[in-house]
Order: C-alpha cells, then structure tokens, then sequence
C-alpha cells in the first residue's frame, strides 16, 4: 500500500479500512482515522482493475484495488456514490474525535507562498534527485560519443576499411583533439540546464501554488493538536492522525512540514499560533517525532 | 584556422559520409602484369639504357631521373614535363623488367599555407582524421587487402623531409612507397609502386624523390 516513504524507507503494508454509509466515507488505519462527508465526495472512476473515490480533500483521489473488494461490493460502492456523492448526506456525519482540554487549537488556511515549498519538497526527493543525475548522465554520454560512434560505424561499413591497428592510434589521439569538443559542449549544456533546473522548479512551483490556492474550498481549516496526535477538519471533513502516523519533521522559513505515511505532509504555517500555543505545538512535536529527521 | 582549410576539412567529411573519394586514375590499383616473354628473352643489349636525365616539371620543380627511368609520354625532349600537373615515370632498367618500378608525380596549383616549409610539410596531415583518410586513400589505391607496411611520418630523402607512407599489397599487386613534401611553399606529392616484395623497396625511386628541387625559388631566396 502506497509507495516507500520520502527517505526510501517502505513502510510495508497497512490494513486500511473503508466505509461507505449514509454520512459519508470512514477510512480506518492504524494511527488514522478519517471521515469525508457526501458533499465532499465528487464520484468515482474506474480502470479495468481499480475503483477511484475523487475526493475534494487531498490532492490525490482514493484508490481500490477491484480485485480485492469483489463484484458485489464494486457494485454496492457504483450505487452509493450515484446516490449521493456531491449532495447533502442523509444521515448526520459521526462526532469529531474529541481533545482535551490542554490540547493547542487553531484554525489555518495556506497562503500561496506557504504552498510553494511544499510543492518543491515533493518535486525535491531523492528518487528525483537519481532520476535527473542519471538522464544527466545518459544525455552527457550519448551526445558526446555521437560523432565517435559515427566515425567507428562508418569505419566498420567502409569497403575499403583501414586495418584495425592503424585506425586505433588515430582514434585515440581524435579523443584528444577533436572528440572532447562535443563532450565539452554537452557538459556545458548539461551544466547549464542543472544550474537552471532548480530556478525552474521554484518557478513552476509558484504557478502550481497559485493554482491550488484557486481550487482550493474556501473557508479554514482547524487543527487540534494533543499528546494523541493531531486532528484536522474543514467542511464537515476530518481526520484524527496518531504521531506515529508522522516520521519527520521540517521547517521552511516559519512552515512546519510533518511528514507522513504513503509520502504525505501536513503543512502547519507557526503564523496560526499564539506564542504560548507556538510552544506547546513544537514542545509535542519534539517528543513525538524522531529527533534524528528534525534537523533538516 | 583559415576559412579554406575549415572548408576542405568539411568536403573531406563530407565526401567520406558519401563514400565518395576523389578518384585519380594514377591512384587505381596496379595489377602485376606479366612481362613480356620476348622482352626478357631478347634483352635489347643493343639500345644502350637512357642516361641520368634532369626532369623539368612547372612550377620550377627539378629532378634527377636515376638511370634506365624515363618520362612517360615524352615529346622530343625526354626531360621536359612542364604543362603537366601529373607526370609519370618509369623505369625501365633490366631489374626493373621484374619489379616494374613507376613513379608517378602530382602537382597542387595553388600554394601550400604556412609559415615555413617544415609548418606546411606538418600542417598537410596535422589532424588524425585527415591521416586516417591519408591512410583511406593510399590503401585504396594499392589494392583490396592492402596493410600499411612503415606507418605514416616524416621521412628524410636527401637533405629535405618528406611525409611518407608505404604499404604491403596483397599477392599479384604492386605495393607502394606514398610521399609529399613542400618546397617553396609548393606541393609535390609521388606515388611509387613495386612489384618488389622483399625487404628492401623503392631504392631507386627514395634516390629520384631526394634530388627534388625547386632552383628557381633557390636563387630568388
């Protein structure tokens, strides 16, 4: 279930839980407990071996593997969503979780600017970082051995081909005076599009972020955060995450980025709190994530 | 770099990626013809073999026929190869009955660039890629199946540097001695086929190659 975590660490599956009833969708996994309610829910889709739930919270749509839910539940699932996704819920959603009194509470909305590094730690991992140096690298090697591999190519189809021997030496003084040229072009380019890239990504992340703050639903979202965990709502949505949910910690500036199970973050702008309220949030969430994934 | 040189660079490129070379007719192969059966039965002991002979060529080029060798196609005067930009010479001594020596020598009309002539004699196979094609066209021109006998490099005939080059041909073709130098700036470049396979090759064709000599650029120094 989900892919291995931001530092390459698989968490190994996790049971996971839905229910689809007359409030809406109830996801149940160790650490998490979520509810979406029917106006919240946009539809489902389908491929030949999965089911998408679209929700409007969260940026990536549920997926259920068909195979193992069975015809009938597919079909159950198809009925309930054509029923009510995206209209008021016929039943009244279930309780919030509750927090005791100690807990710190805020109510939070994203600024764009405070999207932007969020979307640059997702594009920014190491998977990314390998995938760029490698086509680097293939880039680099392919467009510089171009015109040797031509040069030996039309070598080897030449009706009148010079004896191996006597091409050799001449090939390898030719890497000397004339095959590093192109290697050295490609190097440059090479070195200019990494030396660039990063400046694009902030770029492209800046559009992104505008974006997702147009779409995304209006109105805050509030946060409770106590020994237990952390619960979030908004719209009638929620969802109560365990600490152990969480395995890193991040600051950007005054952004906290908890990271998550299956890649996941939670955002928390520190502008939310009070300075009293500030302290307490960060005093929680250093005893309760690593120590060693803070320092970043 | 001059612009020239840029562009025969790029033709020789070029040519090559279209398999084209330019062809020459002096360059074709040889073929070992068989001598004459009467020519070595009846040696001609009467006509006596044509002495040292000066052979004029343009552009003030000068050279000592070695004895027995003899301008192809000569009008009345036998040293007299002006007009030509290619001339051929021949030996024509008894030994050269079975070795059937040929020298053939090419002019370029236009000056070789450079500072001097040792910087001209270096810049004419300078890049590897143009020696690789130097080595293309004389193998070529030997016979299919050729090797390169003594790699491509400066050699010394008489008291001037040649860049020379000589090949092994394979059974029934003549093998070749490859040679250019510059004199004066100008360009002259010989192509000296054997039929000789033994160790020691083109003696008589090293003896005319190093009695090349522009006199006339000389004095005007």
């Amino acid at each position: 279930m989900g892919p291995p975590s931001q530092d390459g660490r698989d968490p190994g599956p996790v049971p996971t839980r839905y229910r689809l009833d007359g409030a809406g969708l109830t996801q149940t996994a160790p650490d998490l407990a979520s509810f979406v309610p029917w106006p919240r829910i946009r539809g489902s889709a389908e491929d030949r071996d999965h089911l998408f739930l679209m929700v409007e919270i969260g940026d990536v749509p549920i997926v259920l593997p068909k195979a193992h839910l069975g015809e009938q539940v597919v079909a159950d699932i198809r009925r309930w969503v054509l029923a009510c996704a995206g209209r008021p819920a016929p039943v009244p959603p279930p309780a919030e979780p509750v927090a005791g009194p100690e807990a710190v509470r805020a109510t939070m909305r994203l600024t764009v600017e405070e999207r932007v590094p969020i979307i640059l730690r997702a594009m920014e991992n190491p998977l990314a970082r390998r995938a760029r140096l490698v086509a680097a690298a293939a880039w680099f090697a392919g467009l510089s051995l171009l015109y040797p591999a031509l040069l030996a190519m039309l070598w080897a189809i030449d009706p009148y081909r010079v004896p191996l021997a006597d091409t050799l030496p001449l090939f390898a003084e030719m890497a000397a005076t004339d095959f590093w040229k192109p290697a050295a072009i490609v190097a440059a380019v090479i070195g200019l599009v990494l030396a660039v890239h990063p400046r694009a990504r902030r770029w492209f992340a800046g559009a992104a972020a505008q974006d997702l703050d147009a779409e995304a639903p209006a109105g805050e979202a509030r946060i409770v955060i106590d020994g237990a965990g952390i619960v979030t709502a908004q719209d009638g949505a929620h969802a109560r995450l365990g600490w152990n949910l969480f395995h890193g910690y991040e600051r950007v500036g005054d952004l906290v980025i908890l990271s998550m199970r299956w890649n996941d973050v939670l955002p928390v702008p520190l502008r939310i709190f009070e300075p009293e309220a500030r302290a307490r949030f960060e005093a929680l969430a250093e005893r309760h994530l690593p120590m060693e994934t803070r320092a970043r | 770099m001059t612009d020239a040189l840029r562009r025969g660079r790029a033709m020789l490129l070029l040519s090559y990626l279209l398999a084209i070379a330019p062809a020459h007719a002096e360059d074709a192969p040889e073929a070992i013809a068989e001598p004459a059966p009467d020519a070595i039965a009846t040696p001609e002991a009467g006509d006596a073999l044509p002495g040292p002979t000066v052979l004029r060529l343009d552009q003030g080029f000068v050279l000592d026929l070695p004895a027995g060798w003899v301008l192809e196609e000569a009008d009345d005067d036998p040293g007299d190869a002006t007009g030509r930009r290619v001339v051929r010479v021949v030996c024509r001594t008894p030994a050269c009955a079975r070795t059937q020596e040929t020298c053939t020598l090419r002019l370029r009309t236009g000056p070789v660039e450079g500072a001097d002539d040792a910087a001209r004699l270096a810049g004419l196979h300078a890049a590897p890629l143009s020696r690789y094609f130097r080595l293309r066209a004389v193998l070529k021109s030997t016979s299919p199946g050729a090797s390169i006998r003594r790699p491509i490099g400066p050699e010394r005939f008489g008291p001037r540097d040649w860049i020379a080059v000589e090949t092994e041909a394979a059974p029934r073709f003549k093998s070749g001695l490859f040679a250019e130098t510059v004199i004066g700036g100008r360009y002259l470049g010989a192509i000296c086929k054997t039929c000789e396979t033994g160790p020691v090759r083109h003696e008589s064709a090293r003896a005319l190659l190093a009695s090349a000599r522009r006199p006339a650029w000389s004095a005007a120094r």
